[in-house]
């Protein structure tokens, strides 16, 4: 926007301390404050809601239930792939513990 | 997703010259993200007409219906290209496995930013572009779920043992 922080916090009536803490994370500003600085940044805040997106809940419900036989499978195969995809970029190899799938850290 | 059915997938959306790109656990993979792959094969895809009558014809090679979360239900509707204009994603079941299409992921930069920032892999001698490492990081971000937030984090470990070289 080639805005300083002091000019916006000017345009927005606010202060430059109060914007520095925004962007620093150490405050969050209410929704009206927020709009109000994006406005005397020359941009207009627009929030859309649209539906959740759940696919990904229905496959992994799926994949818990396949037989551990077939998982343990499926984490072979992915694993070479995998590999294969490091050696073409000259990055060292991983192995099976390396993998991360959902609930898997700690 | 099996290799070969993903390879399938690629091949029918190539053969159709469906200007496309890889997203999800695939594209992480094809990078050599230490990620363990989904069920299925998530795209996003531009979604001009001409595309998405292209995309219309992949489909329908893929003989692919609407894939409810009840495996019992069924949707008999049309997978046109007129069809898939009015949806924001469509979660499919093909020959060859789970296929989804998202025309405008979580977090994602707009299409053509996408594209422009995503990198050609070539898993099965064909060429495929996967969205950046910066872009998969940023669409994790966006969907902020459990498993989202262990993905994210092998994202960013990857991204930084690589200086982001791939992105």
């Amino acid at each position: 926007m080639g805005l300083s922080q002091r000019e916006l916090a000017c345009r927005a009536a606010t202060s430059q301390a109060t914007l520095s803490a925004y962007e620093a994370g150490r405050k969050s500003p209410s929704l009206d404050t927020l709009a109000r600085i994006i406005r005397a940044a020359g941009l207009d805040l627009r929030i859309q809601l649209t539906p959740r997106d759940d696919h990904d809940e229905v496959m992994a419900a799926y994949e818990a239930s396949l037989p551990e036989r077939t998982r343990n499978a499926r984490r072979k195969r992915d694993l070479a792939a995998i590999n294969k995809a490091r050696r073409t970029r000259g990055l060292e190899p991983v192995g099976e513990g390396d993998l991360v799938g959902a609930g898997e850290r700690g | 997703m099996d290799s070969a059915n993903e390879k399938k997938i690629f091949e029918a959306l190539v053969d159709h010259g469906v200007d496309f790109v890889v997203i999800g656990a695939s594209a992480a993979i094809l990078q050599g993200v230490p990620i363990a792959a989904t069920m299925d094969l998530d795209v996003t895809a531009s979604t001009t007409k001409r595309n998405l009558e292209r995309l219309a014809a992949a489909v329908r090679d893929l003989e692919a219906s609407l894939r409810l979360p009840d495996p019992e239900e069924h949707v008999d509707m049309p997978l046109d290209a007129r069809t898939l204009e009015t949806l924001s994603a469509v979660t499919l079941m093909t020959r060859f496995g789970p296929f989804d299409v998202l025309f405008a992921p979580s977090g994602s930069p707009p299409y053509t930013e996408l594209r422009a920032n995503a990198v050609e892999v070539a898993p099965f001698g064909l060429v495929v572009r996967v969205a950046s490492i910066e872009d998969l990081i940023a669409m994790k971000r966006a969907a902020g779920r459990e498993k989202d937030a262990l993905h994210l984090e092998v994202l960013l470990e990857f991204f930084e043992e690589t200086d982001g070289a791939f992105s």
